[in-house]
């Protein structure tokens, strides 16, 4: 437990003073505030163009919703191959490069190292993905037609943010077993990229990747919700159990 | 305090320790000596439980604390000095005043605000011996602590080696460099090819190599004198000098002196660890 609390703190350390805070912060703040201005304004520049020959605004339907998702989408792609190295640093280095030799000596525990890493990429991360995709929801809000309400939107988010804890919990299991980085990496990127459409492709109604599939709000949503919590927490113990050895 | 017995531990196909054996008795500072890829490391990595032994044992009281610098040290260098041992306090319980007081051991006061990747190697190098000590322990295992250092950096280390010893810890440091160990340590084990070849106190290492030349014009004579005394070894002749070699301690002086030859001059030649381990790791 002392570990566990060491830990948690010793990474916040690291998150603000190696600016990857500063840096995941920026990019979730930035995509929020620069997308609906971007979406607002695209039709109306294609517009000018085309002399009003054609109805842009009516063709590209920018929303609330629209521009919502449009910002989910980005900023969790680019947020993902980052937080894949920041992951990557965070659970490999430690052992890769030693660095928890004298800690360990000192009586940190694997186990302990392992939890305050997890817990606090996870909390740091609810942080980061609901401030900043507040902020795009209120900011769309004032431009675009209603479409979406508030607590509809603070569901989605809560979707993409366990879709995104999910693959953070497949790489530190896969770094628990003492996987190479390379191998990572590779698995990491094909199953978040090649899996939703196989997902499709099988028909599954229920699944992790049902939750950035800009899904209606349905049962088979909040199960999607319910399952993908459960499966993360599970690799996540698993991880855990591995490091006790 | 800590006895390793037929220590074996291969890496893929590689035999790196072969059935060490190896004793450490409370009070020593033990220099453990060896040539790059001897298996230093290994050894200390495995006594720390840090990778795991093939076969062989390492016996020590229960509940004995060991602490151990390794042999590049890797800090969280975002961190200042101050905040690091603070941190590894944290990880048992608490503790302002021992990180102070590791500081100032380690002679760190003054940088302890500066964080850490602004550290010399030298720096760096005392804060992580600080690091070793943060739980008290009594065994305090070093991998080259002077390896990558200028020669202040390296008195400083040896220095506070003796501090810690005249504290009351027991020190092992491993070494390729032997002037180190003779400097500072009271016995010494050389590794070479998986097994210690010398374990012993390093007076007993020195007589074992214990060398007179002697200068005579007669050295044929002495020559013979020495072959019918049990007390010499005579080893060869270089010109101008006899070497011989005495076997047990007693006065070697007046021994020669009631000889029949005239002695011009008598050489002890004390054996550098060099010439030692020069002779031992072939
Ligand atoms: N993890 C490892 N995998 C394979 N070989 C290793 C490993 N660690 C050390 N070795 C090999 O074991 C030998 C001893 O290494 P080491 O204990 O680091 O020596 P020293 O510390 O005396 O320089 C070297 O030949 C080294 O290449
Ligand atoms: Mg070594």
């Amino acid at each position: 437990m002392t570990t566990f609390i060491a830990y948690f703190k010793k990474e916040h350390m690291e998150f603000t003073r190696t600016y990857k805070f500063l840096i995941l912060g920026f990019i979730a703040l930035f995509f929020a505030l620069s997308s609906p201005i971007v979406l607002y304004f695209t039709p109306k520049i294609l517009a000018t163009q085309f002399d009003g020959s054609f109805d842009f605004a009516t063709l590209m339907q920018t929303s609330l919703k629209t521009s919502f998702f449009g910002y989910m989408d980005d900023v969790y792609q680019i947020l993902f191959v980052i937080m894949l190295f920041f992951g990557l640093a965070i659970f490999n280095n430690e052992r890769v490069k030693y660095k928890n030799v004298l800690p360990k000596m000192a009586g940190a525990t694997d186990q302990g190292i392992y939890a305050g890493k997890i817990v606090y990429i996870a909390a740091i991360m609810l942080f980061i993905t609901y401030i900043a995709s507040f902020i795009n929801y209120a900011y769309g809000y004032f431009i675009f037609p209603k479409d979406l309400t508030l607590s509809d939107s603070s569901i989605i988010i809560l979707g993409y943010y366990l879709f995104f804890m999910f693959n953070i919990a497949l790489l530190s299991l896969f770094s628990a077993i003492q996987m190479k980085k390379f191998f990572i990496i590779f698995i990491t990127l094909i199953h978040y990229y090649a899996v939703p459409p196989v997902a499709n492709l099988f028909k599954l109604k229920v699944s992790p990747y049902h939750l950035i599939n800009h899904g209606v709000l349905n049962e088979n949503y909040y199960y999607s919700l319910i399952i993908t919590g459960i499966l993360s927490i599970v690799i996540i113990l698993l991880g855990y159990f591995i490091h006790k050895k | 305090m800590i006895t390793i017995r037929n220590l074996t531990k291969k890496f893929q196909d590689k035999l790196v320790l072969n059935n060490l054996n190896l004793t450490i008795e409370p009070g020593d500072i033990y220099g453990f000596l060896g040539k790059n890829g001897a298996g230093k490391t290994t050894t200390l990595n495995i006594i720390t439980n840090l990778i795991e032994k093939d076969s062989g044992e390492i016996v020590k009281p229960e509940g004995l604390k060991i602490g151990y610098l390794p042999e590049s040290p890797q800090f969280y260098d975002y961190m200042t000095g101050y905040e690091y041992l603070y941190f590894l306090t944290a990880l048992e319980k608490k503790d302002k005043e021992k990180v102070l007081q590791l500081l100032e051991l380690v002679d760190l006061k003054t940088h302890m605000k500066k964080p850490i990747k602004f550290y010399s190697r030298g720096m760096q190098q005392r804060l992580g011996i600080a690091a070793a000590l943060i739980h008290d322990p009594d065994l305090v295992l070093l991998d080259e602590p002077t390896s990558a250092l200028d020669p202040q950096g390296r008195v400083a280390v040896m220095n506070l080696i003796q501090k810690l010893s005249q504290q009351g810890k027991t020190i092992l440091f491993s070494t390729h460099i032997l002037s180190d160990v003779e400097r500072i340590c009271t016995r010494v084990g050389i590794l070479s090819e998986g097994v210690l070849i010398i374990e012993d106190k390093i007076n007993a290492v020195m007589t074992d190599v214990l060398q007179y030349k002697i200068l005579t014009e007669q050295h044929e004579i002495l020559k013979e004198i020495l072959e019918e005394n049990k007390n010499f070894e005579v080893t060869h002749y270089e010109p101008p000098y006899l070497i011989v070699k005495p076997i047990g301690i007693f006065d070697v002086f007046k021994t020669l002196a009631s000889f029949p030859v005239e002695i011009k001059e008598l050489i002890h030649v004390k054996p550098s660890l060099e010439d030692i381990f020069v002779k031992v790791v072939k």
